[in-house]
């Protein structure tokens, strides 16, 4: 759990970052959101000391990293950045093996987690162990520079625009990639993001950033849904908010009994593509299917009902 | 080679078949071909007199000569693949390097101990226009740094085996060197202790000065400028301005004389040396340091390297190709200017030039001025192909 409490960050009096509270709780993903000069950034880097609080303490499980020496405390956290920061004159292998080797792990540890890694990764050790980080497409750079912020198995990752550079269809899979990853490991993420559709995507909670100060940290149902100001309102825009809701859910969660004409819609599709699906085929339902069998239906009847606003 | 190709056909409408640059190399090739091949002279001082390409060999290997250059420049001129170029061009220098020194029997009187045969701008010319020739080719041809540096080791072969062969033996250079082999020895140790000793002192002192530098913003400036004022005092005045404090250092600090220090000699030309080397060290240590990606070492902070894990594995390791840009500028300055220590006592090839200047014997300058430039150029070559082999995983992008 990493408690942030009424932290303040200011340069020559000027409050980047102004009084957040904020807590994250464990083996979840926090989306900090904002525009540029919001101080979501310098908030997520004042959680592994590369910037030094004004005022206010941040805790992980409990202690304050006040006390910790910046070094140790950086090495227990996993942390990617836009541009990765992968090392160019390193190896994939070595850059993967960047805080395994700070913590002093022996040769063969090491070796055998950057290959577990790779392969997580779906990146062919072999192949790629010894390339250099320019030799990759960006996609295959991002992905080396998760696999070394995660390497040293951290409890937490911080992630600032990790995706930032990717063009959208790799970036879906990455988003993708990184959600399972999650879900394997169980690490606690804060992932800096402009894109507030990054954001309801992946984020359990959603921190909204503005001017320094948190506006709203809530679920990404409650934001959708009860946006704290009209700032928060205009992130989410207006028009999107319907179909942002039905991203939420799956097919799987709303199916109704009965049958329907026309292509099957596979279960684990979100409420918003089977919308889609449906406008666009012209149906007001079509039958669902899981794992190969069709087990009812879903509805443009139902769909309309669950992306009205929640009461 | 696909580039060149596409150039070439570029500015085909022009000149059919003529390569531009080859054209040029044709026309000093030309000049070198009328103007005297070698000077003859009945004694070491007396100036020369030419002796034009045909009447400096015997009939046979004058003609042969003639049409190997005939051939060298007609595939200059016109527009041939690069390893062709390249292979006329060798086989010019040659013929051109193995018949001076038959030039040189051929032309010194029979037991005459004091006539001197020296090559003659016509040579020159015709050395300098083959040269232009391969250099081109090599460029054209990319070849990589190991290959290069292949190259430059049978060159140097090639010349040793001409030297040790006794091809060369009754040019007049060979003839200066011969009444003094040991000298030349002594001197050549100097000079490479002059010349790379001083770099080397400079790397010690300028890449940690470097560092300072980048880390602490205030001093860059003034650490810079100081020794840009140091970098345009002329370098006979730097040398002459180290006599006095070195001279009053060695008579007062206790064991300073013991270790070498002295007024003239060798002391104030190595340290005029290092304070010419200083600049582009740091100065390189700087840029260098200054080009490394900020979000390198942002990843490398907030993965926990403390501040000299940073240095030497992240920020060191990614400025090394500019700092090595740096030592081959100061080594390639410092092997040139460190003829000039010998006018302080110094020692190194100068000793030569300035005895043959003060002689008006123009054979004693080469004797020191030749290695010098060879010397360079061989430094220049090598560490060239360093600074491409260590930045070139990070050049291919994408």
């Amino acid at each position: 759990m990493i408690e942030i409490e009424d932290i303040t960050k200011a340069y020559n009096g000027m409050p980047v970052v102004d009084h957040v509270t904020l807590t994250i709780q464990p083996h979840t993903i926090c989306a900090v959101v904002g525009t540029s000069g919001s101080g979501k950034t310098t908030l997520v880097r004042m959680i592994n000391k590369l910037v030094q609080p004004t005022s206010g303490t941040i805790r992980i499980d409990g202690e304050d990293i006040a006390g910790m020496p910046a070094y140790q405390l950086r090495r227990r956290i996993g942390y990617a950045i836009q541009g990765l920061g992968l090392f160019p004159h390193r190896t994939v292998g070595q850059n993967i093996a960047t805080v395994p080797k700070l913590l002093g792990w022996d040769k063969g540890r090491i070796e055998a987690r950057v290959e577990e890694l790779l392969e997580l990764f779906g990146l062919d050790p072999a192949e790629f162990r010894d390339r250099m980080p320019n030799e990759l497409s960006g996609g295959q750079q991002q992905r080396v520079g998760v696999a070394r912020a995660l390497a040293a198995g951290p409890n937490i990752l911080l992630m600032d625009e990790p995706f930032g550079a990717l063009d959208p269809l790799i970036r879906a899979k990455a988003q993708e990639d990184l959600l399972a990853i999650q879900r394997r490991f169980g690490t606690t993420i804060v992932l800096v993001t402009h894109d507030m559709e990054e954001a309801i995507y992946l984020g359990g909670t959603i921190a909204v950033m503005e001017k320094g100060r948190l506006l709203q940290a809530a679920s990404p149902q409650q934001i959708i849904a009860a946006p704290a100001t009209p700032f928060v309102a205009e992130l989410i825009g207006t028009a999107e908010r319907p179909f942002r809701l039905l991203s939420l859910a799956r097919v799987a969660d709303h199916i109704e009994p009965g049958e329907a004409a026309g292509e099957p819609i596979e279960a684990d599709l979100s409420l918003r593509d089977a919308y889609a699906e449906l406008l666009w085929s012209g149906r007001s339902a079509a039958p669902v299917r899981r794992e190969g069998e069709v087990v009812g239906r879903v509805s443009l009847d139902r769909l309309g009902r669950l992306a009205a606003q929640p009461q | 080679m696909s580039v060149t190709d596409a150039a070439d056909a570029g500015d085909r409408s022009a000149l059919p078949m003529l390569d531009k640059l080859g054209v040029l190399i044709g026309l000093v090739a030309t000049v070198g071909a009328v103007l005297p091949f070698a000077l003859f002279r009945a004694n070491r001082i007396v100036p020369g007199e030419g002796r034009h390409l045909l009447e400096a060999l015997p009939s046979v290997p004058a003609w042969v000569l003639t049409g190997t250059l005939l051939t060298g420049v007609i595939v200059a001129v016109l527009r041939l693949p690069p390893l062709i170029k390249l292979a006329a061009g060798i086989l010019v220098l040659a013929a051109l390097a193995i018949l001076i020194g038959r030039v040189a029997s051929y032309l010194t009187p029979a037991d005459d101990t004091f006539a001197r045969i020296s090559p003659g701008a016509g040579f020159w010319l015709l050395v300098l226009a083959f040269a232009m020739l391969i250099a081109d080719a090599l460029i054209r041809m990319q070849l990589g740094p190991w290959l290069r540096i292949a190259l430059l080791a049978v060159a140097g072969m090639a010349v040793a085996v001409l030297l040790w062969g006794g091809a060369w033996r009754d040019l007049s250079i060979l003839k200066e060197y011969a009444t003094r082999a040991p000298a030349f020895w002594q001197e050549a140790r100097a000079h490479l202790v002059l010349a790379f000793g001083s770099v080397a002192m400079a790397i010690l002192v300028g890449v940690p000065v470097g560092v300072l530098c980048h880390k602490v913003r205030p001093l860059r400036a003034s650490v810079l400028n100081v020794l840009n004022i140091v970098q345009t005092i002329p370098s006979i005045a730097l040398f002459g301005l180290l006599i006095a404090p070195l001279a009053w250092v060695a008579a007062n600090v206790p064991g300073a004389s013991a270790i070498g220090i002295s007024g003239i000699g060798t002391a104030p030309a190595m340290v005029a040396l290092f304070a010419y080397s200083l600049l582009p060290l740091v100065s390189n240590t700087v840029v260098g340091l200054q080009g490394v990606p900020a979000s390198a070492i942002d990843a490398a902070r907030g993965m926990g390297m403390s501040s000299p894990q940073r240095l030497l594995g992240v920020e060191l390791p990614l400025a090394y190709p500019v700092i090595l840009t740096g030592i081959r500028i100061v080594l390639v300055q410092n092997i040139g200017l460190a003829t000039i220590a010998a006018l302080i006592g110094g020692g190194g090839f100068g000793v030569f030039v300035f005895q043959g200047i003060g002689q008006t014997a123009m054979d004693l300058v080469l004797l020191g001025a030749v290695p010098t430039v060879a010397l360079s150029f061989a430094a220049a070559v090598i560490l060239d192909a360093m600074v491409e082999t260590s930045s070139r995983g990070r050049r291919r992008r994408r």
